[in-house]
């Protein structure tokens, strides 16, 4: 398998506001679908901005970041990538 | 003589949730309730063709012929997410479209618990809540969405079609929950994922319903093609590639491929079609398939819920039965109940809830998740 470096910015397709998800999750959170800038999709979570069902996230241009957190049920921290606003 | 095949026995069992009984157990009181339907026993079948998700390893089929006649038949048992009823049905129509048999079962069962389904196929570490959500409500309300950026659908619409299934479910004894909830309510009820509130996400509940298939010459050798229901199309497809598949599970392609092919193969159009149960699966699912299976055209679907064409009396009623969003959604059976319910309106045994004058009906139903993939089936069914 060979690493591949995707864009680092893109643009929100479509999204939900994620208030019940399974236990000891936290919530309400916004879970985004980003078409990259270089033509990739991913799946991620929108942080920055509070989540409102009124919003209209659609096109919102959008970077990436990264920070350590640990899944529910791990006890390590792991590297995550998420989204927030372009700035 | 045609090669055609006939549904003769068919029936339901209540769904609801039935945590002292067994899998196999629920299972052969649906078949036992389709024998009866055509006045047969286990005996005459030839094969049994059944389908269950959460047992899918432990021979649900074999442990179901143990209650009701071990009599040596071959069983096939299936699992295809929430199409396995509709591939248990196919499989058996199948055997006897080739001749291989001409009188078999089919059966489809799920005993589920409460709360949310989803995450995602064999991943060590969750990711939930990490690099976002993999619960079905979260997967539906993005695809609902999806349609909102194309067409500028309303949360209000998706609630409509909740208000619609809720309301058919009232006329239906089969139903899970039989209650009325005014738009306000769905609307006012816990938030899951934006837009689907709870009431907007299907019930998950334990069912089972059968069917007995046989071909057209057994159908006359038993005197029975008076209630039988003729098999017009019987279709299966999986997700052809789609571009953001990778980030977002895709139910629309694999749904219009089939839609397409049962129409060519039934030699009909949606035009046709006197009644629909389709995989309400969430309220946003819906509408989305109104478009998927051609009852509208693109972008017509949020019209179509606000002008009540879908609703019993309607022009193409849809989810009578009060759909997997009251009736309740048993991954394994619903892909079976829904033909029964499009059968018991063709035979014209619907009583209140009954779709006058229906002579075709269409059933659907597609499943699947992140990181798997789709499967989709639809029949297309006709009165004999």
């Amino acid at each position: 398998m060979q690493p591949v470096k995707l864009a680092e910015t893109g643009k929100i397709y479509t999204w939900s506001i994620i208030y019940r998800s399974f236990p000891g999750i936290d919530t309400p959170f916004i879970d985004v679908i980003v078409d990259l800038d270089d033509g990739a999709h991913i799946k991620g979570i929108l942080k920055g901005v509070d989540p409102d069902p009124q919003m209209d996230y659609f096109d919102m241009p959008v970077q990436v970041d990264f920070q350590e957190m640990i899944p529910p049920g791990a006890d390590e921290p792991y590297l995550v990538y998420y989204f927030q606003p372009l700035t | 003589m045609s090669d055609d095949v006939y549904v003769i026995g068919i029936d339901m069992i209540r769904f609801g949730r039935y945590p002292d009984r067994t899998v196999p157990n629920l299972a052969a009181e649906a078949a036992l309730l389709a024998l009866d339907d055509c006045g047969l026993s286990i005996d005459r079948m030839q094969a049994l063709y059944c389908g269950n998700l959460g047992e899918s390893s432990g021979m649900v089929g074999q442990r179901m012929l143990a209650e009701i006649g071990q009599t040596g038949i071959p069983v096939v048992n299936v699992a295809n997410a929430c199409a396995t009823g509709a591939t248990a049905f196919r499989d058996a129509w199948m055997s006897v479209k080739a001749e291989v048999y001409d009188l078999v079962l089919a059966v489809g069962v799920e005993q589920m618990g409460k709360g949310l389904l989803g995450g995602g196929g064999g991943r060590k570490v969750s990711t939930e809540g990490i690099l976002g959500s993999g619960t079905m409500p979260t997967m539906f309300s993005q695809i609902g969405l999806e349609h909102t950026r194309k067409h500028g659908t309303t949360f209000e619409q998706f609630a409509k079609v909740s208000v619609k299934n809720h309301h058919h479910s009232t006329m239906n004894p089969k139903s899970m929950y039989r209650i009325e909830t005014p738009l306000e309510t769905v609307m006012n009820a816990e938030m899951i994922s934006y837009p689907n509130t709870k009431l907007m996400c299907s019930v998950n509940v334990d069912g089972s319903a059968a069917a007995v298939l046989a071909s057209e010459r057994k159908v006359r050798e038993l005197g029975l093609m008076g209630r039988a229901v003729k098999v017009r199309a019987s279709v299966m497809s999986s997700n052809p590639f789609e571009e953001r598949q990778l980030a977002m599970p895709d139910f629309s392609s694999a749904t219009r491929l089939a839609a397409q092919q049962a129409y060519e193969r039934a030699g009909l159009g949606a035009a046709d079609v006197d009644l629909v149960e389709l995989h309400d699966c969430f309220a946003t699912a819906e509408i989305v398939h109104y478009e998927n299976l051609g009852l509208c055209v693109e972008g017509e679907a949020g019209r179509m819920i606000d002008d009540g064409e879908t609703a019993l009396g309607g022009s193409i009623p849809v989810n009578v039965s009060g759909g997997l969003l009251s009736k309740g959604h048993p991954l394994g059976a619903t892909g079976i109940a829904n033909i029964y319910e499009v059968c018991t309106h063709l035979r014209g045994e619907a009583g209140e809830r009954q779709v006058e004058g229906a002579r075709i009906g269409m059933t659907h139903v597609v499943g699947g998740g992140p990181g798997m993939g789709t499967a989709c089936g639809i029949h297309i069914l006709e009165k004999a």
